[in-house]
Formats: structure tokens, C-alpha cells, sequence
């Protein structure tokens, strides 16, 4: 983690950077891509992410079958020329449910975990930089709200709100915004008392302001791989909801779903709940592998981050 | 090890023998001690170390050669960037990721430190070689009481956990650190900066290791802690026969303790002689003029250096005498908790002035200067300022009025960190021109590039990011930012300490021009006597938050002085009086208990007494009562 001494390598490092380093944000877009793709793993992981995304977009040039279309007379048949997953139990392709289920559980994260970072940002970085009070406030609220296990405030929130994307996506933020808080709080924590945010507050700059110039751009990287963090973590957990009977509704092309329909026909028909079960880790593991990517290009440490 | 050739004190080479007896280990190598003792501790043979960045090899060192003594201090001396780093590191077998040794080798003891495998280089780091680092805060594991990190120092030499205990203690003991038992059962946070570096020494002196490598011990600690600790060192390397590898880019702490001197520049060695040699005729011009540009107490202005290593005082510009007054202070006490940083101060601010605020960190100089720029309002007291424009400095920054707010601007110590690191420098210039509403939309560039070419910087620089520019270059887009709201007072917290002399020197050059130029007054602060000396028109010392003496700069530099100012200019180290009268006396001063004198010397007979103040006339006062 930590150099042993760290004094010899940065005095002298920032004195060679200076000239090496390239142009610009150009440059680094260009350094993070570089380093990305260098390393094996993080590579593979963005190819994943890329080809779930579009696939989702492609879905209807993919597939000829309509994604909710009952056909009883080709129910449960195994992987053919004309179905290459098969059929489920309603007789629908399973392929065609499986690429356009990823459109649906994409655009339920994306926008869920969206939320979420956004507002935990807001919040960590105001209870940061404001301190005092509004910071403990924040602090003791949130360790309540951490107290109480996830898929348990997101059923409590499902059952009392009833299920639907928009429900998902407001009790996916309430569920995660917390630990997002305590992340970017620390990230921000360190930038705060750093002279260029001095600078501006003996300007007499409003808080929202030295947010958004001084703090809220060094702390971009951290806030980034927290997003794809929580993205593939999401993922689950919307899935995990719609598998319970909680999340999206019957005839809506969901993994979770999927599963849970197809499972008691395992032994007749593997693929139906096979391929929904291969699309979800994969998504998993691209958003995984390319958050520790991220992460690594950037040199954020996560563990650090959040104590 | 060591026992034949230091003079151990009666306690340490017992336990040392004793400890031999016991390990299989130790008792081995005993068996060389005959090479040992013919050969050079430390030796770096033609030593060339590059990294690759994009595809071209970058040199850091090249053909570095040199050997230390047992008991000799060698010092490597070079501005950022030289290299110095570098060498100290190979000498332990550490090289900064992505650099390899292209040349030459290093030998520690006898032995090819790079052709060492991982359980020799440990081995070799254990019993051979010690370092301490600039900052000992970042050397010492936070979790971990100092007692038991030195037990743990200690396992490869003392078996025993008892004996270790002991030892540990004795160490402690030796580093001069008061009640062992109780500093040790402390963390590293509960000590403060000295006496980090001091468990930090006693770490390394821990494995008696034969080379000690010390990277700017003293850099982060103030002046008369410097003066504590490089003692500390002198007198240890002394007495343990130490090959001592000091790393520093200041002059007077080298002049002050080696015996052989290797100048750096850009990876090359420039010089390398004998210290008292080199300090008295240096013979390359680049040693020439790094000597030249450090600051000295007995200059009444700043010096310019020539490119030849010439060097002429400027006249400094007085004063006038009839000069407004821009900021009062009465009675100001600032208040962290239950503490009082700044207590009692009052001070009053000419326009075109320079204020020198001095004294030890801790004292609540830039407390004080934060509490003028509006960040920590003071708990009570008066502070105006006068002029154009009138108003209360009582109140934090975003209760001043706007016009109010951008007469006073805060300047920084830290380049690294007074530039947002995702903004072009023009950026930094540019928000205050509009944020005050200096400049439209539309000139707000132009207007910016202006202010950082008045800071004598290519405006060119000001499309790039800071860290594309150097650390001095940085400090003048620091310096551009404070000057772009227009102020009448620039508070300057020790913008000149983190900076090469040589660049130190220009960027006191600038702030000098510049307050000829718009009539500015500077709050400065600074540890340095030697830069204040030179910028000063007048010098506040505070101590403890108190102003224990003001006076204009010549009058309390020509004494008498307030033994604790006394104390401050004993403990400055430059580069002429290496091993004289000056550092000799600070070494006793330091060594001694706190100056015990009652009040200023021979003030008493001249000043007239009144109240709590001893006034010398002209301005100066001294308060009365000691330490």
C-alpha cells in the first residue's frame, strides 16, 4: 500500500513530473485509457461492460422474437436453429428475453447508482468541508441508516411503495448514498484544508462554489470508481430483488426474473435460466474487473478511502 | 560489530558483547571484523542511475563517486532535482520504481549492495545501514507505542525480550529524550516533531549500524530544534564511529556538520572537497553562486547574485516616515478551544512595509496571519484596517464587506498545494479578478496574464497546469493570485521556505520590487532570520503566542535582544561561521537548560523600564520577564 519512505520518493518524483508529464485533460484521458488497457484483467472487464451495452442497445436487431410474446405451442424447447437458448415455459425465446433484460437491469442501475453517487458526493462533500455540526449530524444519521441491512430497507421500501423502476431507483439511492457519503467525505476531507481551498474561502467564495471549482474536480477519480463500485453492486441487489418477486414485474424481461421463473423447469429446459444467470455475472464481473482498473490507473485507494 | 572501532560507553558495549555472544548470526560476521576495519564503510563508484519515460532514458545520477570514513560525515548537497535523493537511496539497495542503475556500484561494508539478494539486502539493512528520513511523522508506524517500535528495531541484535526492553530504553536515553519509560509507552502523534526525529535516530541507531544515511533530518523542524538535533547527530556519529551520509539542500546545516562536501546538480557531482575547503574558495561557479545566494543575518538588504557567484546587497527602500498606517491591531487573541494561539497582540502595519513575523512553529505567528485574512476570527481585540478603505477585520472573511475582503491576500508556504492541480495557472489569477469584480468577462485573460507577467513569469506558462511548472514558478502564480484582488496587504505565510536558495532568492527579489512598486505592505512570516533579515523593514518575535519583541529590523538584529530572540539567532546556521564561534555557542545554549536569564541583556541599564515593556526607543520593546 504505503512506500516504507515516503519522503525520498516524492521530493525528487514532483521535480522530474514536471517536464515529463504530457499536455492537459487530453493527456490523461490518454494515460488512464493507456493504463487501462495495459493491464489484462481491467481490459477485459471494460470489453465486458462494452458488449453488455451494446447489446442492449442492439436487442431489436439482434433478435427477430418479441421479448414478451406468448407462443404456447413452442413452450420449453431446448436450444434449436430457430431458439438458440430455447424457450421458457410461456413458450417465449429465452434470447430474446436475455438481450433485452440487460436493457432493463443497465438502465435501473445506471440511473439508481447515478443517484446515489450524486447525492452521497453532495452530501460528503458539504458535511466535509462545512464541518462542525452539519458534519457530525450527517455522520451519526448515516450510521443508523448503515445499521439496517439493505435488502431489508429495500423490501420494507418495495412493499410499502410497490415495485416499479422508479421505486427501485429511490430505494437503491436511500440504500447506498450512505456509503457513498463516507467515501467522498474522506476523499474530500483531504482536499479541503489544502491551500488553493484556503484561497478561496479568504476570498469569501460560497460553499456551493468552492465545491464545484476547487474540490468536486480532485476528487473526480474517487467519485468515478465508486460509481463503478456500486454500478455492479447494484446490479445485483436489483436483480436479487426482482429473483424475490420484489423487483421488476412479470412479463418485463429481467435476469432476476428470469431466474426465478425458470428455475423449477431446470432440468428441462437448462438454458432459460442458464443464460439470464451468464449474463448477470458477466455484467458483474465487467464492472467489477473495471472498477479495480480504474482504481488502479488512478491510484485510488478504496480501503483508504473509506476508513 | 562496531565495539572495535567506537568507544562504547561501559552499559552499551556490554550489552553489545552480550548480545554477540548470543546470536549465531552477529557471532559469525565477528569473525571479519579484521576486513572490516580496513576497509571503507560506504563507497560509491561511478554511480549512473536513469528511469525510462516514454521510451527515452531519463539520467537522475551519473558518475556519482564517493567514500566515507568511519566516523567522517560526507554531505550531499543539491537543489531539487539534483539527485541527492537518489544516491542516498542506492545506498541502502532502494531505487524509486522504474529507475535502474545503468553504471558503477555502491558498496556498504564491504559488500556490492545491488548484487545483493532479498535476504542479504535485509541483512544488510539490518545490521549494516540505517536512515532517517525528512519527516520521522511519516517514518514511525502511527498504531504502534515508539517503545515497542524500537523493541521490534531491535529483534535482529537483542534475542532477549527483556534485554530489548532495556536497551530500547537506554536508547531513548541517548537520543536525549526526557523520561524514556514515559516517551515510550507513547505514540508517535503524542510527540512532537523533534522528538519524532529523535525516536526516529534512535531507530537507526538501533541495529548499531556502521553508515548512517540521513535525508534532510531537519528540513521540517524549526530552527532551534534543528540546532538540538543535528547536535544530537554530531555527537552520536562521534562517538559511535559512524560513516555518516548527510543529504541536504541547506548550506548552513552542511557547513554546520560535514567533513567532506559532493555538490549535485542535475544527477552530476559539480565539486567535491573538503568542507571547511569548499566553503572558504569554492571552486565551481554553480557552488559559487549557491553559496552566494544564501541569506545571511549580517546583510542589511537581499542579496543579488551574479552569475559568477558575485554577490551585492540591494539597498533596501525606507520607509518613508511619514507612511499611513494600513492595519492596527490592539489586544487581538485568537482562540482554538480552550487555547490561546495569539494572546494579547498589538501591532500596527505601515503602508509599503514589510512585517517580519518570527518565532518557533507552535508560537501563533500564522495564526495570526490566518486571522487577518478573515479564516479564524479573533475570540476579542481591535483589528482595522485604515485607508481608502476603512473597515473591521474582526470579522471572518465572508462578513467583510467585498471591497474590504480583497485588501488583504494571503500568499502560501506550500507550492505544491496553493495551486489547484486541475486548473491552469491563469485560472488561479483569473477567479479573483471576477469573483471581486475587478475585470469583465472579456479582459478577465488578458488582465490575468498581465498580473503573472508583473510576477516576472512567461505569460506563455500561464496555459500550463501547475504541475507543469516548477515549485518556484508555482509560488509566483500564488503570489499573481494574492496580488490580482488589488490588495493593500499581502500576508506572506513562509511563501519562501519550501524553495531552492537560489530560487528563494528571486522570488525575495520579486516581493521586494513589488512592494516598491504598488506601495504594498507585507505581513510576512517566516523562521528564517536570515530572509527576514534581508526583507524586514521591521521584526515582531512571538513566542507562545505573545509579542515578546518588535523593533525595526536593524535595531533587533544589533541587540540586545530578548533571550529568546537571542536563543532564535544563535540556533541560525550559515554557511560562513562552519564550526565558529556562532554554532558553537548555539550548541551550548541548546545543550544547556533553557536560557535562565532573568530579562534582555544590559537592557536594564539603558531602556527605560515601564509596565511589562522594555523600551529601547526607535520602536524597539522587549517584553519583560524570560522564558
Amino acid at each position: 500500500m504505503s512506500e516504507p519512505n515516503p519522503v525520498d520518493e516524492t521530493a525528487p518524483e514532483s521535480a522530474q513530473a514536471a517536464p515529463a508529464e504530457g499536455a492537459a485533460p487530453a493527456g490523461m484521458v490518454r494515460t488512464t485509457l493507456r493504463s487501462l488497457l495495459r493491464s489484462g484483467p481491467a481490459t477485459a472487464g471494460l470489453v465486458l461492460v462494452a458488449v453488455h451495452v451494446l447489446v442492449a442497445v442492439l436487442a431489436p436487431l439482434l433478435t427477430s422474437y418479441a421479448p414478451t410474446a406468448n407462443a404456447p405451442d413452442s413452450a420449453l424447447l431446448g436450444p434449436s436453429a430457430a431458439h438458440w437458448a430455447g424457450t421458457d415455459a410461456l413458450g417465449r425465446d429465452v434470447l430474446a428475453r436475455v438481450l433485452y433484460g440487460g436493457r432493463y437491469a443497465l438502465m435501473v442501475s445506471f440511473a439508481a447508482t447515478a443517484c446515489a453517487v450524486a447525492l452521497g458526493t453532495v452530501v460528503g462533500c458539504a458535511a466535509a468541508l462545512k464541518g462542525g455540526w452539519l458534519d457530525d449530524l450527517v455522520m451519526r444519521v448515516l450510521d443508523a441508516v448503515l445499521a439496517i441491512p439493505p435488502i431489508l430497507a429495500l423490501l420494507v421500501v418495495v412493499t410499502v411503495l410497490g415495485a416499479g423502476p422508479a421505486v427501485i431507483v429511490l430505494a437503491v439511492t436511500v440504500v447506498y448514498a450512505p456509503q457513498v457519503v463516507r467515501v467522498v467525505r474522506a476523499a474530500a476531507m483531504g482536499v479541503a484544508p489544502l491551500d488553493y481551498v484556503t484561497a478561496a474561502r479568504a476570498r469569501g467564495e460560497r460553499t456551493l462554489s468552492i465545491l464545484v471549482r476547487e474540490v468536486l474536480p480532485n476528487i473526480a477519480d474517487v467519485v468515478s470508481v465508486e460509481f463503478a463500485m456500486r454500478a455492479s453492486w447494484v446490479v445485483l441487489l436489483i436483480s436479487s430483488l426482482s429473483f424475490l418477486g420484489f423487483g421488476a414485474n412479470p412479463p418485463t424481461p429481467d435476469w432476476g426474473l428470469m431466474i426465478a421463473e425458470n428455475r423449477t423447469a431446470m432440468t428441462v429446459v437448462p438454458w432459460a435460466s442458464l443464460a439470464p444467470i451468464i449474463a448477470l455475472a458477466t455484467l458483474v464481473l465487467g464492472l467489477n474487473l473495471s472498477a479495480d482498473g480504474l482504481a488502479k490507473a488512478w491510484g485510488v485507494d478504496r480501503v483508504k478511502e473509506a476508513r | 560489530m562496531s565495539t572495535g572501532q567506537a568507544p562504547h560507553t561501559g552499559a552499551e558495549s556490554e550489552a553489545g558483547a552480550g548480545a554477540q555472544a548470543r546470536t549465531p548470526g552477529t557471532g559469525a560476521r565477528q569473525g571479519d571484523e579484521g576486513l572490516y576495519l580496513r576497509e571503507v564503510p560506504a563507497r560509491v563508484k561511478d554511480l549512473s542511475v536513469a528511469y525510462r519515460s516514454n521510451g527515452r532514458d531519463i539520467t537522475v545520477a551519473e558518475n556519482v563517486s564517493f567514500e566515507v570514513a568511519a566516523g567522517r560525515t560526507l554531505a550531499v548537497v543539491g537543489e531539487s532535482g539534483s539527485g541527492k535523493s537518489t544516491v542516498a537511496g542506492a545506498l541502502l539497495g532502494h531505487l524509486r520504481h522504474g529507475s535502474r542503475i545503468t553504471s558503477g556500484s555502491v558498496e556498504v561494508a564491504g559488500r556490492d549492495v545491488f548484487s545483493l539478494g532479498g535476504r542479504d539486502l535485509r541483512a544488510l539493512r539490518a545490521h549494516d545501514i540505517a536512515m532517517v528520513g525528512q519527516n520521522a511523522g511519516n517514518a514511525l508506524t502511527p498504531s504502534m507505542r515508539v517503545g515497542t517500535q524500537l523493541e521490534e528495531a531491535l529483534m535482529a541484535r537483542v534475542p532477549a525480550r527483556a534485554e530489548r526492553r532495556a536497551e530500547a530504553r537506554a536508547l531513548l536515553e541517548k537520543v536525549g529524550l526526557p523520561g524514556p519509560d514515559r516517551i515510550g509507552r507513547r505514540y508517535p502523534h503524542q510527540l512532537s516533531g523533534g522528538q519524532q526525529q529523535r525516536v526516529a535516530i534512535a531507530m537507526a541507531l538501533a541495529a548499531r549500524p556502521r553508515v548512517l544515511v540521513l535525508d534532510e533530518p531537519t528540513t521540517a523542524l524549526d530552527v532551534v530544534t534543528q540546532a538540538r538535533i543535528l547536535d544530537l547527530v554530531a555527537d552520536l556519529s562521534a562517538e559511535l564511529g559512524l560513516a555518516t551520509v548527510l543529504v541536504s539542500h541547506d548550506l548552513g546545516v552542511v557547513a554546520r556538520m560535514a567533513d567532506e562536501v559532493v555538490v549535485m546538480r542535475e544527477g552530476a557531482v559539480v565539486e567535491a572537497a573538503p568542507a571547511a575547503e569548499l566553503f572558504a574558495a569554492p571552486r565551481h561557479p554553480y557552488t559559487r553562486r549557491l553559496l552566494a545566494s544564501v541569506p545571511r543575518v549580517s546583510d542589511a538588504g537581499l542579496a543579488e547574485v551574479g552569475e559568477d557567484g558575485t554577490r551585492t546587497v540591494r539597498d533596501r527602500a525606507p520607509v518613508p516616515e511619514d507612511a499611513p498606517e494600513v492595519v492596527s491591531l490592539e489586544d487581538v487573541v485568537v482562540r482554538y478551544g480552550r487555547s490561546r494561539a495569539v494572546d494579547g497582540v498589538s501591532l500596527g502595519l505601515r503602508r509599503g512595509e514589510v512585517l517580519a513575523l518570527v518565532g518557533e512553529s507552535g508560537s501563533g505567528k500564522s495564526t495570526l496571519a490566518w486571522s487577518l485574512a478573515g479564516l479564524r476570527a479573533p475570540a476579542s481585540g481591535r483589528m482595522r484596517l485604515h485607508g481608502e478603505q476603512e473597515g473591521d477585520l474582526a470579522a471572518g472573511a465572508r462578513k467583510r464587506p467585498l471591497a474590504l475582503r480583497r485588501r488583504i491576500q494571503l500568499a502560501f508556504q506550500n507550492a505544491d498545494t496553493s495551486l489547484n492541480p486541475r486548473r491552469i495557472a491563469r485560472e488561479a489569477v483569473r477567479r479573483p479578478l471576477r469573483f471581486f469584480g475587478l475585470a469583465s468577462r472579456s479582459d478577465a485573460d488578458a488582465r490575468a496574464r498581465g498580473l503573472i507577467e508583473d510576477v516576472a513569469l512567461d505569460p506563455a506558462l500561464s496555459d500550463r497546469l501547475p504541475q507543469q511548472l516548477s515549485g518556484g514558478q508555482r509560488q509566483r502564480v500564488g503570489i499573481a493570485r494574492a496580488l490580482a484582488g488589488g490588495p493593500d496587504v499581502v500576508v506572506a505565510d513562509e511563501v519562501t521556505t519550501a524553495l531552492d536558495v537560489s530560487v528563494q532568492a528571486s522570488v525575495l527579489a520579486l516581493l521586494d520590487d513589488l512592494r516598491t512598486e504598488r506601495d504594498l505592505a507585507f505581513v510576512f512570516i517566516s523562521h528564517d532570520l536570515a530572509v527576514v533579515r534581508g526583507i524586514a523593514d521591521r521584526v515582531a518575535v512571538m513566542k507562545d503566542g505573545r509579542v515578546v519583541e518588535e523593533g525595526p529590523v536593524g535595531a533587533v538584529f544589533a541587540g540586545p535582544n530578548h533571550p529568546y530572540t537571542r536563543r532564535l539567532m544563535e540556533a541560525v546556521l550559515e554557511p560562513d561561521t562552519a564550526g565558529g564561534a556562532g554554532s558553537d555557542a548555539a550548541g551550548g545554549a541548546a545543550g544547556a537548560a533553557p536560557d535562565a536569564s532573568e530579562g534582555p541583556d544590559g537592557a536594564a541599564t539603558q531602556g527605560t523600564a515601564e509596565g511589562e515593556w522594555i523600551d529601547l526607543g526607535g520602536g524597539h520593546r522587549i517584553r519583560r520577564g524570560g522564558e
